[in-house]
């Protein structure tokens, strides 16, 4: 197996937010030819600096090649909220650009004790003070990062409010951590973390003719109706949910690399929702708060989306009978740092059906449920779909939804049919490990 | 706190003026001679060494100003002296003692990117255009795209 | 200090011995204007999976590496808005001019391209360019720029969404042709064989007259007679449905300025003091004005359109002063096109008057328009409505529909079909409205 050169920099980015300090570790090519890199190898990192309480961002051996949809980075770190470690998916353009960065795994290590902003840009790491960004909500934060950084390309921000709501966010829709993985970087006292990179990363020969030859085969299979926020909405069942969002007149946003756009930015009018448009990429968030509000869920969403708040967490406030208008008063105290007494979210849902509090930590509780629930065979493939996608690097999402990329991923990475078939087998046991919190 | 003088060492230090052996190579593919009919020794990146070796003010020198801050000079230097590198940390140098005058600022963003006798010397050449077009290639190139969007998407 | 050395006036800088473009005298030197390749951008389809940036990066360094390559998506996830900057291959680019080391030169297929043998990366291109489109590496310093990959675009061929196509514009121009045919016909119709029908006619109980006429009629008569109102209707009802139709396709005087417009090409151009498209309302005030005065239709005497009507047949050059008025007119076609039209011809005035209760507009810069590389419209425009200083500053130009003539040379001519003819209520064109300026 050569993907080891091709597909990685070779460098760990150890950050010691204590010291601040930061050092550049190499990457064994053994631990890759092991673990593969992922949530797999994250969890490996993991257990080196497990005295540290690490949080762990890790690319697969995809990210950022020319596989569909290869645009994931996996934040692996001990969930504040159940005790146990957890994986969450990034999206949008963090994954790629850790890789442009020069970097392939970011571990962040003990506490801080002032305030800091991480910013990892061409080699370099920069821990610069962060009280200025202290209780910014995230167009200011973004604004100011502009301004400070120039023009940073990807960010993971833990949100402007009391960590236990708080859910970390790599775009303006949010993400789809419900781990509390911004919990985890507030008790580090990291205020924001800034990825962005201008090195470039080598690929195979024959790699983009084979992916655009699985996407289209992809596309093959999409229905028009399908594509977009709404569709996937339908798919998971949040019929509710599915009703508000327009299906005309959308545009469809996508990750880096991704043929199948799954989020949406909508115009809605201002008085629905507080703002004139609306960037839609928390499913799961989304179809919670429209089970209790209906047409008010664009203008909670959109502040929880610029407070950094879990919508899930405001959905469960609804559910206990907190009525909208009290939700968003507790949001607005939130956001101006005053006591508040809102009830605090367990971010349960009801969407994940048979799926238990443990089996959840694996795809860190945010990824939409594409299976059917009554059917126990299609659980397990959705499962074991999911964490093959989070080991090398690809969205979940689509990998879960397409079978056929799922299946064609090790190809990108083996040169022949007997590595491939070693490939299946290592990925099949990191799989299972993954899922089972090993 | 660096002073001044400390600073200017550095830059001087960094772009390895000392080093020169006032070939002239860098003058000879400089393309202000093409650009500035005024193009004089004391414009030209070797007289700009050659002043700085000197230990000459250049921070309050007009010379400064004229110079693109392309890789021509430090391209095709045998010594590995980078003009353009002493021209670049000379003029932040200027800048932040508050001589930037000839430094044009971006409207929108308020960021440094042009010096003014370069940006005079593209607008003459677009001389044909209309003011407004004037105006926008006053705006910095990033903004300028960020301005093309919210106008086109 | 020091000051620059005084300006040598007997220096021949290589700038002299430029080639510059030659001006076009006579109809014997026209072109046919060539369809060079370029690409189109549809942001309504880009999700900013930032694919094209991928390929483009790997031609240009051979790595992945969006940072290097010549095409950028900038995502704007507030206003759900994705747009590509990428190079236009303008028809007059400004990088060429603005390149000290001429560098930038232009090919027989259109093709704009660095030589890089001759770049020295100083980045004027990037100041000159309206659209900042040749883009810095970071990375190497290098600047890169679209070359259209010799012909077969990468980020064309790669594109999931078909966000982006290569065209080479339009071929056959239809407008033109049925245009000219109609003019032609209603200049035999209302000159030779209807002689002097256009100013009044009438046929039992079937009657029509020229609006401007009519109110120099009532003026001088001061009467109204319903009759005569309802004879003016037949051109009142077409320029409320169709816009000023009439002076774009029928009028035999416009039809003249034409002919006379297409024979002389070059232009010596307009009196400043004369450019005031309100004299021609001032002129339909006084002509009414003195018609009451006066007692008889005074204006109709000097009318050209009228001279014109009248002038064909035995009794028609018996008036041989009055049809001189249509060679003198017809001579300002020497100076400006459709001078007459622009800020004189009271007929046309009342026509621009009821514009305003009309039901078309004409919509430039739809989508796929290429603004400043192209400005193909402004140049054929007649009536001069046009703004060129707008396209070039990526502006869409709004059109005054008074001052329309409907000729539809712009939706003739636009390559990209980006203008287009729509109902006064429909959505115009993209972009942020107030957020135009600087």
């Amino acid at each position: 197996m050569n993907f080891f050169e091709t597909h990685y920099n070779g460098k760990i980015l150890l950050v010691d937010a204590a010291g601040p300090s930061a050092e550049l570790i190499s990457l064994d090519s053994s631990l890759v030819r092991e673990y593969l890199g992922g949530a797999a190898l994250n969890r490996a990192l993991y257990d080196r600096f497990s005295d540290d309480d690490p949080v762990v961002f890790g690319t697969g051996p995809l990210t950022g090649s020319f596989a569909p949809a290869s645009c994931l980075l996996v934040a692996t770190f001990r969930s504040p909220f159940t005790g146990r470690i957890a994986n969450v998916p990034l999206t949008l353009r963090t994954g790629p650009q850790v890789k442009y960065t020069g970097f392939d795994f970011i571990v962040i290590r003990r506490k801080s004790s002032n305030p800091v902003v991480v910013v990892a840009h061409n080699e370099t790491v920069r821990i610069a003070p962060g009280e200025a960004y202290d209780g910014l909500q995230l167009s200011e934060m973004l604004d100011r990062a502009r301004r400070e950084f120039g023009r940073p390309e990807s960010f993971v921000w833990p949100g402007a409010v009391t960590p236990s709501l708080a859910a970390a966010a790599t775009g303006r829709g949010g993400g789809f951590d419900r781990r509390g993985l911004a919990a985890a970087l507030t008790e580090k006292n990291i205020k924001a973390l800034f990825i962005y990179g201008n090195d470039g990363l080598p690929f195979g020969s024959d790699d983009l003719a084979h992916s655009d030859r699985l996407i289209g085969e992809m596309k093959k299979n999409l229905k028009k109706k399908e594509v977009g926020f709404a569709g996937l909405l339908d798919r998971i069942g949040a019929d509710q949910a599915a009703k508000v969002v327009p299906r005309r007149k959308v545009r469809h946003m996508a990750c880096a690399r991704c043929p199948v756009p799954c989020m949406s930015h909508i115009l809605v009018p201002r008085g629905v929702s507080g703002t004139d448009g609306i960037l839609l990429a928390d499913h799961l968030g989304f179809a919670a708060l429209a089970e209790h509000v209906g047409i008010g869920v664009y203008r909670l969403i959109s502040v929880c989306n610029e407070a950094g708040i879990d919508p899930a967490a405001v959905a469960d406030w609804l559910a206990a009978g907190v009525p909208q208008e009290e939700a968003l008063g507790f949001i607005a105290n939130l956001v101006k740092g005053k006591e508040n007494n809102a009830p605090a979210g367990n971010r349960g849902g009801d969407f994940y059906g048979p799926l238990s509090e443990e089996d959840c930590d694996f795809f860190g509780g945010g990824l939409p449920p594409l299976y059917n629930v009554a059917d126990d065979a299609s659980i397990k493939a959705w499962k074991t779909r999911t964490a093959r996608a989070m080991i090398l690097g690809v969205c979940p999402i689509l990998a879960a939804r397409f079978p056929i990329l799922d299946a064609s991923l090790p190809s990108f990475l083996a040169e022949n049919t007997a590595q491939a078939k070693a490939l299946e087998q290592t990925l099949e046991s990191l799989a299972e490990a993954v899922i089972a919190g090993r | 706190m660096e002073t001044t003088e400390q600073a200017v060492n550095r830059i001087n230090r960094e772009a390895g003026i000392y080093a020169c052996v006032e070939c002239g190579r860098c003058t000879a593919v400089c393309p202000m001679a093409e650009m500035y009919t005024t193009f004089s020794v004391a414009m030209s990146p070797r007289g700009i060494i050659k002043k700085a070796i000197m230990g000459e003010d250049l921070i309050h020198d007009v010379n400064l100003w004229y110079c693109t801050e392309c890789n021509a000079g430090t391209d095709v230097c045998p010594q590995g002296v980078s003009c353009r590198d002493l021209v670049r940390g000379l003029r932040e140098i200027a800048v932040k003692e508050g001589l930037g005058d000839k430094a044009q600022i971006c409207p929108r963003c308020g960021e440094r990117f042009v010096a003014v006798p370069v940006e005079e010397f593209v607008l003459s050449r677009l001389a044909a255009e209309a003011h407004g077009v004037h105006e926008l290639l006053k705006v910095c190139p990033a903004c300028r795209r960020d301005l093309y969007v919210t106008r086109n998407a | 200090m020091s000051e620059p050395a005084k300006k040598l006036d007997n220096i021949i800088t290589l700038e002299d011995l430029r080639p510059r473009r030659k001006e076009r005298f006579f109809l014997a030197d026209y072109v046919m204007p060539a369809r060079h390749p370029n690409i189109l951008f549809d942001p309504r389809k880009c999700t900013g999976c930032g694919t094209c940036e991928m390929v483009c990066s790997q031609r240009n360094r051979s790595v992945i590496a969006p940072a290097s390559s010549s095409i950028r998506v900038l995502r704007d996830e507030e206003n759900g808005k994705n747009f590509a900057i990428y190079c236009q291959h303008c028809r007059d680019p400004l990088c060429i001019e603005a390149c000290p080391t001429r560098a930038i030169e232009k090919d027989e297929n259109g093709i704009v391209s660095i030589n890089k043998l001759f770049c020295v990366e100083c980045g004027l291109c990037t100041l000159a360019c309206p659209e900042s489109a040749p883009l810095r590496d970071c990375k190497t310093g290098e600047i890169n720029k679209c070359d259209l990959c010799g012909g077969d675009p990468l980020c064309v061929k790669h594109c999931p969404e078909k966000a982006l196509t290569l065209t080479r514009g339009k071929f056959f121009r239809w407008i033109k042709f049925a245009r000219w045919t109609v003019q032609a016909a209603s200049f035999l119709l209302l000159v030779m064989i209807f002689v002097g029908t256009f100013c009044f006619f009438k046929a039992g109980q079937v009657s029509f007259a020229c609006p401007t006429g009519m109110l120099q009629n009532i003026a001088a008569s001061k009467t109204i007679v319903l009759a005569t109102l309802s004879a003016t209707l037949a051109l009142i009802v077409l320029t409320i449905l169709l816009g000023r139709v009439f002076c774009g396709w029928i009028c035999p005087f416009g039809f003249v300025l034409d002919v006379v417009g297409t024979l002389i090409p070059k232009k010596i151009g307009w009196p400043k003091f004369l450019k005031s498209r309100l004299t021609k309302y001032g002129i339909l005030g006084g002509a009414v004005g003195a018609s009451a005065a006066l007692g008889f239709q005074s204006f109709c005497v000097v009318c050209p359109i009228g001279a014109l009507c009248r002038s064909y047949g035995a009794q028609g050059f018996i008036k041989g002063a009055g049809v001189a008025v249509v060679p003198l007119l017809a001579s300002t076609e020497i100076a400006q096109r459709r001078a007459w039209c622009r800020y004189f011809c009271p007929v046309g005035a009342v026509l621009a008057l009821l514009t305003k209760l009309g039901l078309l507009k004409i919509v430039i810069g739809a989508t796929s328009c290429k603004k400043f590389s192209c400005t193909q419209c402004a140049e054929v425009c007649p009536m001069g409505i046009i703004d060129r200083d707008l396209l070039r500053q990526g502006i869409s130009p709004k059109i005054p529909m008074s001052e329309c003539i409907m000729c539809m040379r712009c939706i003739d001519r636009c390559p990209y079909g980006a203008v287009k003819l729509r109902f006064r209520w429909q959505k115009g064109v993209p972009g942020i409205p107030g957020e135009t300026r600087i």
